[in-house]
C-alpha cells in the first residue's frame, strides 16, 4: 500500500515502497520512525505522553473526589448504580381555570386535567423532572425559574407540575403516586406540596426524611417552611442516578 | 510501556488508512461539539437560576449565560476554536474550544440533571487539546489524542460497572431493578408525550424477571470489560459489545445514547486497516494479470 509522505492529504507524494513513515506537518521531527533518530523521537514522545497523562489524571481524580464524582467532561459514571431505590419524576397537566385541585396524592387514573406533553413544546422532560426531584428549597428564584421554563404557555393556560413518586409495592409490583408540586399560571408560580410519607426524596436525605414521619398523609403545607427546612442542607448530596 | 505502545503506536509506520481514521475521528468530535453547543444555546437562554452547580459553576455564577446573546457568542468561539484546531492553524484552538464547551455545559446543565450524553465528546476534545499542545508533529498529536481517548473511554465504562458494584453490590443485576427503571422511564414517556406506552420488549421484561436479570448481567459485564479497549486486538469486539448494550438500553429503557454509539463506531472499529485492505484489493484488481508463457 502506497502511503502519502506528507500528512496533508491530497498534497502528499506517493512512494513506491509501501507504507512509509509520515513526516511532520510542521517539519519538527521529520524523520522516519524506523530510523534510530525516529526511534529516539518515539521514546521521547512516549515519555511526554506518560508525563502528560499522569499530570492530567492526578488533578482529574482530585476534582472527581471533591465534586461527587462529576466534573464534566470527567465522570465516574454513577448512572443507575443505586438499583431498587424509589424514584421521583414529573408530569405536567393542564387544568381548567376553575378545576379543583385536591391537596393529596393521586393515582394515574384520577389525575386532574389533561396531559400537557413536553415534546411538542420543546421543553426537556429531564429538566422538569430533575428540577422537581432535586429542588429542596423552593426559593422565589426557583419558582420564577420554573415559571420561566413555561413562560410561553402560562399566559393562557393553568399548568400544574406533578411529582411522580415510584417505589416497589407490597404486592411485588411498582406503585406510582402523583402529588401536585407547583402551579403555573398567568398569576405566577404557586408552590404546593402535600406531605406524603414514603415518597422519594432527593438521594442522600433518607435520614432527614425520618423527621417527617407521623405527619398525616395528604396534609398540604406551603412547603417553603416545612419539608424544605427539614431537608435543607441535603441538596448538595442530590447527585444521583442520572439520565442522558 | 507496552500499554503505551498499544495506545499511541508512535513507532509504527503511518498509512493513509490510519491518517484518514485519525482525521475522521477529529472531524467527528468537532462536528458533535458544534452540534451540542449550538443546540444548547436557545435552551440556556430559557433558564433563570442555578439549581445544581456543576463544574465551573461551583465557583463562577453562570447566570450571566442565561440570555439570548452570551451562549451564542460562546458557541461561536467554540466553533472557531475547533476550526483552528482542526486546520492546525493555531494549536491552542482545541484548548480554547474545550474551555468554552465546559462553560456551555455548566450553564446548560444547571437545572439538576446530570447529562452524560456529551461526556465522551468532551473527553475526546480534551485529549485533542492536550495532544495539540503536547506534540508539534501532527501525526503524533493525533495518535496521542486517539489513544488517550481510547484509554479514558475504557476507564469510563469500567468505572460505571464499578460504581454499580460499590453502590448496590452483585445483586445489582436483579431483574426487579430493571422493572423499576422501566416504570420510571414510562413516567418520563408520559411527561414527554402525554401517554404511557410500553414496547414489546419492555412488556416482555416486565413479565419475565429472569430475562431482565440476564439483561442486566450482560450490561454489567459489558461495562466491566470496557477497559479492555486498550488492547487493539480486542477493541472492535469490546466496542461491538458496548454498542449492543447501548441498543439494549435504548430498547428496554428508551434512553438513546446516540453519541456513545457513534463514538464507539468511530473509535472502536479498525477503520484504518479496513481501508488499507480495501485499497490493496482495488490496487491488485488494477494490476495487469501475470503473463504465463
Amino acid at each position: 500500500m502506497a502511503a502519502i509522505e506528507n500528512s496533508s492529504l491530497g498534497r502528499g507524494r506517493r512512494t513506491a515502497e509501501g507504507a512509509v513513515p509520515r513526516s511532520s506537518e510542521n517539519h519538527a521531527e521529520a524523520v522516519p520512525a524506523s530510523s534510530s533518530a525516529g526511534l529516539a523521537g518515539s521514546t521521547a514522545a512516549y515519555g511526554r505522553a506518560k508525563r502528560a497523562m499522569w499530570l492530567v489524571i492526578g488533578p482529574v481524580l482530585i476534582l472527581l473526589a471533591t465534586h461527587l464524582g462529576e466534573f464534566w467532561p470527567f465522570s465516574i459514571y454513577p448512572m443507575f448504580s443505586r438499583a431498587g431505590r424509589p424514584f421521583t419524576r414529573s408530569v405536567v397537566r393542564e387544568l381548567e381555570p376553575n378545576e379543583p385541585l385536591a391537596a393529596t396524592q393521586y393515582e394515574l387514573a384520577g389525575l386532574p386535567g389533561k396531559p400537557f406533553p413536553l415534546v411538542p413544546v420543546g421543553i426537556a422532560q429531564n429538566d422538569v423532572a430533575c428540577f422537581v426531584s432535586k429542588t429542596v428549597e423552593w426559593t422565589p428564584e426557583l419558582k420564577a425559574n420554573m415559571q420561566q421554563l413555561f413562560a410561553e404557555h402560562t399566559q393562557k393556560k393553568r399548568l400544574v407540575v406533578f411529582a411522580a413518586d415510584g417505589h416497589f409495592g407490597e404486592a411485588g409490583g411498582v406503585d406510582v403516586h402523583y402529588r401536585p408540586v407547583i402551579e403555573l399560571s398567568a398569576a405566577g408560580a404557586r408552590k404546593l406540596a402535600p406531605v406524603v410519607e414514603g415518597a422519594a426524596a432527593p438521594l442522600g436525605v433518607d435520614t432527614a426524611r425520618h423527621a417527617l414521619r407521623g405527619r398525616p398523609n395528604g396534609t398540604v403545607v406551603e412547603a417553603d417552611a416545612t419539608i424544605e427546612a427539614v431537608l435543607e442542607g441535603a441538596a448538595q448530596a442530590a447527585i444521583s442516578d442520572v439520565q442522558e | 510501556m507496552r500499554v503505551l505502545q498499544e495506545l499511541f503506536r508512535y513507532e509504527q509506520p503511518a498509512s493513509t488508512g490510519e491518517s484518514l481514521h485519525l482525521r475522521g475521528f477529529e472531524l467527528f468530535v468537532c462536528a458533535w461539539v458544534a452540534h451540542f453547543v449550538w443546540q444548547w444555546s436557545p435552551e440556556i437562554a430559557r433558564l433563570g437560576a442555578v439549581v445544581l452547580p456543576l463544574g465551573v459553576a461551583n465557583w463562577v455564577d453562570v447566570t450571566f449565560m442565561f440570555n439570548e446573546l452570551a451562549p451564542r457568542i460562546n458557541a461561536a468561539l467554540i466553533t472557531v476554536g475547533c476550526l483552528l484546531g482542526l486546520s492546525r492553524f493555531a494549536r491552542p484552538g482545541y484548548a480554547l474550544a474545550m474551555l468554552g464547551f465546559h462553560l456551555q455545559y455548566a450553564a446548560r446543565y444547571s437545572q439538576g440533571e446530570i447529562s452524560h450524553g456529551s461526556n465522551l465528546i468532551g473527553t475526546a476534545l480534551f485529549t485533542m487539546a492536550l495532544g495539540a499542545l503536547l506534540e508539534r508533529d501532527a501525526l503524533r498529536a493525533r495518535r496521542f489524542s486517539f489513544g488517550f481517548s481510547v484509554l479514558l473511554t475504557g476507564i469510563g465504562y469500567s468505572s460505571a460497572a464499578l460504581c454499580k458494584l460499590v453502590a448496590t453490590g452483585p445483586l445489582w443485576v436483579r431483574g426487579e431493578h430493571l422493572v423499576l427503571w422501566i416504570h420510571e422511564r414510562s413516567i418520563d414517556g408520559f411527561g414527554k408525550n402525554g401517554e404511557i406506552a410500553l414496547n414489546s420488549l419492555q412488556e416482555l421484561l416486565l413479565a419475565q424477571p429472569l430475562l431482565a436479570t440476564l439483561t442486566l448481567t450482560f450490561g454489567l459485564l459489558a461495562e466491566a470489560c470496557g477497559i479492555l479497549m486498550v488492547r487493539p486486538k480486542l477493541r472492535p469486539y469490546i466496542s461491538g459489545i458496548l454498542m449492543l448494550m447501548h441498543v439494549g438500553i435504548w430498547m428496554s429503557m428508551d434512553i438513546l445514547f446516540e453519541v456513545n454509539i457513534w463514538f464507539l463506531v468511530v473509535l472502536g472499529l479498525p477503520w484504518g486497516p479496513w481501508f488499507e485492505r480495501l485499497s490493496g484489493r482495488v490496487q491488485r484488481g488494477r494490476m495487469p494479470a501475470p503473463q504465463h508463457t
